[in-house]
């Protein structure tokens, strides 16, 4: 697998956001063996590019949690079935958003310097067809399941 | 020019830059993302097709594409309760505001400029997501009234 970004590579012993996802032991060793490498390639690659501008750059932690995030929702996906890679894009808050779609329901990750949050969307409603929380292993399965139901 | 109030019945043209993050096609439907309603002042940009009969005009770059909103689907997407101490003071509320740009240093005249709006002002990145989803979707249901080349 080529790293494109060497300052995207994942650091186990760096500091992590609270928003970080969390790998068992067992599912570390797994991982890179069962992903499909050419969706987390070409994500990465996105992201490096989104830093590169011109405009709507990320800030380099979001970079970092999307990044963390890209493998960790590819895991989990795959696992609970139904994984493609995200369409991502960045803001002009220094975010990347990745975004599913499915049908009528969409899927989109912040992942920004303040962590990291989903939100699910069926309807333009933003009261009664949209639920927004905070992005972590347990919301993420939930969500992604709400996504492929 | 003097500000007139935007009809229920009004489109709202969104420019959309050709081969960006803004849109996609999954499954070969073509799909929008929130990333195309952004806005550093939280107040996406659209153009009234009243003062702006051809939209084709709205295109920033000649190769843009142009989506579309109805004026009364984005005032009906956001109705939310504004509630102090358990008790409910006021309602956010989402509104298309004629904003005409005249002899301004920044930017070109556009009388027909106007900008999806909260009040109370959205200072919540939050909201601002929801918002973004908001016109997404709406947006969706359009499509391209202008195709991008």
């Amino acid at each position: 697998m080529t790293v494109v970004s060497p300052r995207l590579t994942l650091d186990a012993a760096g500091p992590r956001l609270a928003s970080s996802p969390t790998f068992s032991n067992a599912g570390q060793a797994q991982l890179l063996r069962t992903l499909p490498l050419a969706d987390i390639e070409q994500g990465l690659t996105k992201i490096a590019t989104l830093m590169r501008g011109p405009t709507r750059i990320p800030t380099q932690a979001a970079a970092e949690l999307a990044a963390e995030w890209l493998y960790a929702s590819c895991d989990r996906a795959t696992k609970l079935g139904g994984w493609h890679r995200p369409h991502i894009s960045s803001t002009e808050a220094g975010e990347v958003v990745f975004e599913w779609w499915r049908g009528a329901r969409n899927l989109t990750l912040y992942f920004s310097a303040a962590g990291a949050e989903y939100i699910q969307v069926w309807g333009p409603d933003m009261e009664n067809e949209m639920i927004s929380g905070p992005l972590n292993n347990w919301s993420f399965s939930n969500v992604w399941l709400w996504l492929q139901s | 020019m003097d500000p007139t109030v935007v009809d229920d019945a009004e489109d709202l043209y969104r420019s959309i830059r050709a081969n960006s993050d803004e849109y996609s096609y999954q499954d070969g439907k073509l799909v929008f993302s929130s990333s195309a309603f952004d806005d550093r002042f939280m107040k996406p940009s659209v153009d009234r097709s009243s003062l702006r009969p051809n939209s084709e005009d709205v295109r920033i770059n000649a190769a843009d594409g142009v989506t579309k909103v109805v004026t009364a689907d984005v005032r009906r997407s956001c109705k939310i309760p504004i509630i102090k101490n358990g008790a409910p003071v006021g309602e956010y509320a989402v509104d298309a505001i004629h904003r005409p740009i005249e002899n301004d240093q920044n930017d070109p005249d556009n009388l027909a400029h106007c900008q999806i709006e909260c009040n109370p002002i959205i200072e919540s990145g939050s909201r601002f997501k929801k918002l973004k989803a908001a016109l997404a979707n709406l947006a969706n249901k359009h499509g391209f009234v202008v195709t991008p080349s």
